[in-house]
């Protein structure tokens, strides 16, 4: 059985990144671990742990060493951070956050400290943006098939920006449709997948949906590369976004999905 | 679950007659050998690939073999292919939506073995109107052909190297599509054959279907017929007697008939562009699916996509009347005649329509399917996701005009005059009275139509649209001419004087077009500022943004002078040309063609040609993203009228065919194939010479001299060629 790594702090944002791992560990029927490094006590993360009902690994170290070290673990499939530790608007994510997301080879579940908290978390609806393209297709493909099996709702989503606007749109009652049926059958693993097709900064567009939609979770496949220029859609999701946010390299290492 | 054929259903030992497929009690089928393919340059289009999903259902769309009655897309034979369908002209029902859409046929094509599809390569033989196909993965070679001489019968052989194994049944349930009308599926033996129907709501699709197999130290060899009838109820018979004439005809003969008609309809067809390859090979792939896309007898539905796909539901636009029909008329003038003929036949529904909306005569709907009933969709999505109204199926008048013009059209081509007794009359006739009724008159007395959306679709709720009032005036001087004739010169008159009052948007003072009331005065947006065309500006900028501005989504008032070139005041093409090119989005695949015929009738070919050479390549490159789910057959019309209306200059008048020719410099000579007046003429147009030969004399107007043909004319000093 995989295992769905949370990597909790001593702080209230450690709440959200359990309940977070809770929900995306059920559905995809994997063990949930919690793992904390000591730095300043311990108290808050493994209590909060023990209530949860989810064991929890103390070590003492170097915090994003340790993570690494403990992500690396082959049957460890997703890593489950928190993106700050605190709440107070949209800001960056937090150091650690981004080391980890940046140097593990592993899916990883990014959570803000406002997402919401649940006794019995579970995961209804998970929104998936697509470009269209073949490696962010592929890389979202497996995990999504699984959630889907496990009777989670996937929501698609394609923005047409100046770079992705199609050059011909003929009737559009017709040509959404059309468009549709073909994105559909090319990236998604399901031709069935509900899909929003949207105009607009991706970016924004991303989050607006998430917020309209109701959804509880963001799968966005990715390179890995936060560099300028890149990631515009994972940077904005990671600041913004008020739901956990699932980041699936485009070249994963030592996957364990 | 399985029923039984009807003719099952008799009891007593007389009335139990064999299965008809059994009648196909023909000798050895020979070796079964498939045909050999003959990839002739400029003939054959190959396709390779990976087996890749955004590749194969493209492929599909891109070979699909069609009859005009039957179409079957170039599946793969073994493997899942979610792109398999077989499609029935006019066959139709209803879909989980609620929309109407085309009704999918039994498959026909499984081979086995089942999974994803593999890549291997195809060669589609336009000259004869079949494919082969080879996938190495799978050990498969296969050949196939949808008879154009036998309507309705399919054929295919393969061969591949798994002996041992039995080939699948012969007819299967169709893949499952959002995009296809809801349909039950019934199968079951039928003596040594098979038999199968999809039953919609409104047509049932039967299929007969026989196969024989033959095992060498080899190989193993396959040979099936499949025969498809359509109409409200089960055919089973009627499909079993179709298959049982195929059978006792043989694979041989059948090929034999099928390539010979083939051969018939290139022969007043062909289009050789010599110098350019390119051109050349997307020429032949329009005409090739244009030759196809409409039966020869009876009426024709040719939809949006034809019988190549199920985007857009199948249902009939005015490309099927502006778009496709000026091609079919010179090029298979019978099959023009059944496009009109649907019209005719759907003038009852027209009459309801607009008796429903409180106006005479016969209103057509924007979109139509089996019965002529408004099947247009009364909302969409737009950009931001809400839920809008799609309005074109109330404001969309222009396809009155449209479908009159298309009609008289047909006669310009053809001379068959007898139309205009046998429907053609009434169409035109009861479609102007409803402008009659619906123009309204100023103080000034001056005419309006008022509440329309023009061609330019990104501007609704107009008034005095341009290429509506102008096409509406000159449909009512068409009608006024028939009510004459018919002994009613009051109508007549009414006719003429609303046609003479109508606001033509012309201003003498710029020499332009305006191309509705008041579009001079919206943000003067040229479509470079904001992307380079082709462009979907509605949805790169919105549609409420876009409505403000100055850009237009295709041909508008462009569209006036493509279609009434002499109807129009001298000298304005050129302005409005300049005027709206700038301004055209080509957010429409009808679009390029139409630029790029206009661009070269006006002494600019070369500048036509990047517009020609996106129409050229709209489905072999896929530039709309949607190939995979049919074939945009409008813009291959329009790509004929690129090259016989601009690049070569021709158009039929009432009683001559004129010629004018401005090829472009890439072009070292132009050969094409018309039908005039009941004769095949082929032109053939040179830098510096024109001919023309027929079997008889043809009345001709070259370069605006009066002459005869046969003829060879040098072209006039100063040559029209850059």
């Amino acid at each position: 059985m995989s295992i769905v790594l949370a990597a909790i702090d001593d702080s209230a944002a450690a709440a959200p990144v359990l309940d977070a791992a809770r929900a995306i560990g059920g559905a995809l029927h994997a063990s949930v671990q919690a793992f904390h490094v000591d730095e300043e006590g311990q108290a808050t993360a493994t209590g909060l742990a023990d209530r949860a009902g989810v064991p929890v690994r103390v070590v003492r170290g170097d915090p994003l060493a340790e993570i690494l070290e403990a992500a690396s673990d082959p049957a460890v499939s997703i890593v489950v951070v928190g993106a700050r530790d605190q709440i107070a608007g949209p800001r960056p994510v937090g150091h650690i956050a981004r080391a980890a997301i940046e140097r593990t080879g592993k899916a990883v579940l990014v959570v803000p400290p406002d997402a919401p908290t649940d006794s019995a978390p579970a995961l209804r609806r998970v929104l998936v943006p697509l470009e269209g393209a073949q490696d962010t297709a592929e890389a979202v493909a497996a995990p999504l098939r699984r959630l889907s099996q496990a009777g989670v709702e996937i929501l698609a989503l394609h923005v047409f920006d100046a770079e992705h606007v199609p050059r011909f749109w003929d009737q559009p009652a017709h040509a959404e449709q059309g468009f549709a049926s073909e994105f559909r059958a090319r990236w998604c693993e399901e031709p069935t997948t509900p899909l929003r097709l949207r105009t607009g900064s991706p970016p924004g567009t991303v989050l607006d949906v998430a917020a309209a939609e109701d959804v509880d979770l963001i799968a966005l496949a990715w390179s890995q590369d936060l560099s300028a220029g890149r990631g515009a859609v994972v940077r904005a999701a990671l600041t913004d976004a008020h739901v956990p946010v699932l980041l699936l390299p485009t070249d994963p290492r030592d996957d364990g999905t | 679950m399985s029923r039984a054929p009807r003719w099952l259903a008799r009891t007593g030992p007389t009335a139990c007659h064999p299965p008809r497929s059994e009648r196909c009690d023909r000798g050895p089928w020979g070796d079964g050998r498939l045909p050999s393919p003959d990839p002739t340059a400029g003939w054959t289009l190959t396709l390779s690939s990976d087996g890749a999903r955004t590749t194969t259902r493209r492929h599909d769309s891109l070979t699909t073999l069609s009859s005009g009655d039957l179409g079957v897309r170039g599946d793969h034979e073994g493997g899942d292919d979610p792109g398999r369908l077989v499609l029935v002209a006019g066959a139709f029902g209803t879909s989980t939506d609620g929309l109407v859409r085309p009704l999918p046929g039994p498959g026909w094509t499984d081979l086995g073995p089942h999974g994803p599809p593999a890549g291997g390569r195809r060669l589609l033989d336009m000259r004869d109107g079949t494919l082969w196909r080879e996938a190495p993965e799978e050990g498969l070679r296969s050949f196939r052909f949808v008879s154009l001489a036998h309507p309705g019968i399919a054929v295919l052989r393969a061969e591949d190297d798994r002996r041992g194994e039995s080939w699948p049944a012969a007819l299967e349930a169709p893949a499952p599509s959002p995009l296809a009308a809801e349909q039950t599926f019934h199968a079951g033996p039928d003596g040594e054959g098979r038999w199968a129907e999809t039953v919609g709501d409104r047509a049932t699709i039967t299929a007969s279907a026989r196969q024989w197999s033959r095992t060498t130290p080899d190989h193993r060899r396959v040979e099936r017929l499949a025969a498809f009838r359509a109409g409200e109820g089960s055919q089973p018979d009627r499909a079993a007697e179709l298959l049982s004439t195929a059978c006792a005809t043989g694979f041989d003969e059948l090929l034999r008939e099928h390539r010979r008609a083939w051969a018939r309809r290139w022969a007043g067809a062909d289009i050789e562009i010599v110098g350019d390859p390119a051109a050349q090979l997307a020429a032949r792939f329009a005409l090739f699916h244009l030759l196809s896309c409409a039966p020869t007898h009876g009426e024709a539905t040719v939809g949006a996509r034809g019988l190549t796909g199920l985007a857009y539901a199948g249902h009939v636009f005015w490309d099927t009347d502006v778009f496709v029909l000026p091609a079919l008329a010179a090029i298979l003038p019978d099959a023009a005649r059944a496009v009109v003929e649907y019209r005719i036949r759907r003038l009852p529904a027209a009459r309801a329509r607009a008796e429903g909306r409180g106006r005479r005569g016969a209103l057509f709907p924007w979109e139509s399917a089996d019965t002529g009933a408004d099947v247009t969709p009364g909302s969409m999505r737009d950009s931001e996701g809400n839920r809008v109204p799609v309005l074109h199926g109330d404001q969309a008048m222009h396809i009155n005009a449209d479908v009159a013009w298309s009609a008289l059209h047909y006669i310009q081509w053809t001379g068959d005059a007898a139309l205009m007794d046998a429907g053609g009359g009434r169409l035109v006739l009861e479609t102007a009275r409803h402008w009659a009724d619906l123009i309204r008159r100023d103080d000034q007395g001056r005419g309006h139509i008022d509440d329309v959306i023009g061609p330019d679709e990104y501007h609704e709720r107009v008034d005095d649209n341009a290429y509506t009032n102008n096409m509406a005036r000159w449909h009512l001087r068409q009608a006024a001419t028939l009510a004459r004739q018919a002994g009613d010169p009051e109508e007549a008159s009414t006719f003429e004087d609303l046609a003479a009052s109508l606001i033509d948007g012309f201003d003498p003072v710029t020499g332009r077009h305006e191309e509705f009331a008041g579009f001079d005065a919206l943000e003067p947006m040229l479509i470079a500022e904001i992307a380079e065309p082709p462009i979907a500006a509605d949805l790169l900028l919105g549609r409420a943004r876009l409505a403000h501005t100055q850009v237009v989504k295709q041909p508008d008032v462009l569209m006036l002078h493509h279609l009434l070139p002499t109807d129009v005041p001298p000298g304005s093409r050129t302005a409005d040309l300049d005027h709206y090119l700038p301004r055209t989005a080509h957010g429409s695949s009808l679009s390029p063609a139409i630029c790029a015929s206009l661009l070269a009738r006006s002494g600019r070919p070369d500048e036509a040609m990047a517009l020609f050479d996106l129409a050229a390549r709209m489905d072999l490159d896929d530039l709309t993203g949607t190939t995979a789910a049919g074939l945009h057959v409008a813009t291959m019309g329009g790509l004929w009228q690129a090259i016989v209306h601009g690049f070569a200059g021709i158009r039929p008048t009432a009683d001559r065919l004129e010629i004018d020719p401005h090829l472009p410099s890439r072009w070292e000579a132009l050969h094409l194939r018309v039908h005039f007046r009941g004769q095949r003429v082929a032109i053939t147009i040179e830098p510096r010479l024109i001919t023309v030969d027929a079997a008889d004399p043809v009345p001709l107007v070259i370069e605006g001299e009066p002459t005869w043909g046969p003829v060879q004319i040098a072209r006039t000093e100063g040559s029209r060629r850059p």
